[in-house]
């Protein structure tokens, strides 16, 4: 039986939505209900109350020069400090290199908060280093935002997983447990697209937490962050970008039964890297033709 | 005669010299070629006073091999030589030209060869041609910029950054290859009717 259309677009009276981790549950902690109190509730748990105001001077690394910023720890984020240069140089932030004063260098979201003084440097879709790393997590952004949409736009309660992809695939996929089986008509499709257009177009900010291991084994969290877009929230494995404004073109494609499941599968583009509707087209098609083999 | 056996000793210019001469005019003076020699004049001062030109394309592309020619001179003869200070005399009328010339932009090309400019191209650009009583006439002109190399602007083209790694790329290339794929194999697959 398929889906009626109508029933589609209607939004959820619950306000929370839940996600599991792609790997096993272990049996004996339960997996976690993702709700937004929730990923407050771990905020609070992991940075402390936000009341508490401490400042910390964080030091933004430019092409010439190192630009010292006096932030709040565990508050401000990345993103606020890049502000401080200027709101271009914020807004085409997709990833930030951080180097604490105490600890080794990571790579974390823009929007997550900074803990101590370290020095910070911007990583953009044009940097030519950590070119895979920028790429990894705008995919992983596209399937998150794809589940995020999709859990609003769905009237029945549904859990996603997010098998580990590339961009090598030529698409990102969501596998949405809870619709047995029934996968999505063209009109669907549709009208899923235009309602994650819109959603996209709403700028919603990627929230991240990086949950240390002791936390995500104890709240039962498969994977080591806890991402907030809108009032969904997912747990990944890796850093996400910005926004949804850092998304360029974006389509899903279609959709597969695996099982009681159904995997979607889509492609984008980001907003930085314009191109061609020819261009568009064929990417496009030729994410269709792969998704299809894959059955 | 001086002209052409200084030329002689000279190298050949590295930029197109136009084979057909344009009719460059300028308010106040008849076409000639006298009036031609003065738009050339004013854009090659210009040129030298600014470094970075931007004027119509025609004019640019006609100015640069003298701009290139003076350079040259002050490269190979240097300020001593009679006949490059006539011309740096007659091409640069402002005399702190002269001095710029001579002090900044021939050492910049000491251990350099010709060419020692760039020229641009521009998209075409709606200009006002002139004014009829109160009719205002606009037309279409090409567009060139014509600058001095080594200038303190900022490059006109940015430098080519290797993106093969991007993801427009990466998909794009992927799906480009996975195309030509099944054309070949169409082309390889046998026509029904055969």
């Amino acid at each position: 039986m398929k889906l009626p259309v109508r029933s589609l677009l209607a939004i959820r009276s619950a306000s929370t939505a839940v996600a599991s981790a792609e790997n096993a549950v272990p049996a004996s902690v339960p997996a976690a209900t993702l709700s937004s109190e929730f990923f407050d509730h771990i905020r609070h748990q992991v940075y402390g109350d936000l009341k508490k105001v401490d400042k910390v001077v964080v030091s933004v690394r430019t092409e010439d020069k190192a630009q010292p910023v006096l932030v709040n720890r565990n508050v401000s984020t990345s993103f606020h400090c890049f502000n401080h240069i200027s709101k271009h140089f914020a807004d085409d932030a997709v990833l930030v290199e951080v180097h604490p004063s105490v600890g080794g260098a990571y790579f974390s979201s823009v929007n997550q908060p900074l803990q101590d003084q370290a020095e910070i440097r911007k990583i953009g879709f044009d940097s030519a280093e950590d070119v895979n790393l920028v790429n990894d997590a705008y995919w992983r952004s596209c399937s998150l935002v794809t589940a995020a949409f999709l859990k609003e736009a769905l009237d029945v309660d549904v859990d996603f997983r997010f098998p580990r992809g590339n961009i090598e695939n030529g698409y990102f996929s969501v596998d949405v447990k809870g619709l047995n089986g029934n996968v999505f008509t063209l009109d669907e499709l549709n009208t899923i697209n235009r309602f994650g257009k819109s959603y996209i177009r709403e700028e919603k900010q990627f929230e991240v937490i990086a949950v240390p291991t002791s936390v995500a084994e104890a709240s039962g969290i498969h994977g080591d962050h806890l991402v907030r877009i809108g009032r969904q929230v997912f747990s990944t494995d890796g850093p996400c970008i910005n926004s949804t404004r850092q998304i360029g073109r974006f389509t899903i494609f279609r959709s597969k039964s695996s099982g009681k499941s159904v995997i979607v599968g889509g492609v984008s583009i980001p907003m930085k890297q314009p191109t061609s509707s020819y261009s568009w087209s064929l990417v496009a098609k030729n994410a269709v033709q792969k998704f299809s083999k894959n059955a | 005669m001086s002209a052409h056996r200084v030329a002689v000793s000279l190298p050949r210019i590295g930029v197109t010299i136009g084979h057909a001469p344009q009719k460059l005019k300028t308010g106040g003076i008849e076409p000639s070629r006298r009036a031609r020699l003065e738009v050339l004049r004013r854009i090659v001062t210009r040129t030298v006073r600014e470094e970075r030109a931007e004027l119509k394309w025609n004019r640019a592309v006609e100015a640069r091999p003298y701009l290139e020619r003076l350079i040259q001179l002050g490269v190979e003869r240097g300020p001593l030589d009679e006949y490059t200070a006539e011309m740096m005399e007659w091409w640069l009328p402002e005399k702190d030209l002269i001095t710029k010339m001579h002090e900044v932009i021939v050492p910049r090309f000491q251990d350099r060869d010709s060419p020692f400019t760039s020229l641009f191209r521009l998209p075409p650009q709606r200009l006002q041609q002139f004014i009829q009583n109160k009719r205002e006439v606009w037309k279409r002109y090409d567009i060139g910029v014509l600058e001095i190399d080594g200038n303190p602007f900022p490059q006109i083209q940015a430098d080519r950054v290797d993106q093969s790694e991007s993801i427009l790329d990466v998909l794009l290339a992927d799906a480009l290859r996975n195309h030509q794929k099944n054309l070949q194999e169409k082309l390889d697959t046998p026509k029904k009717s055969q």
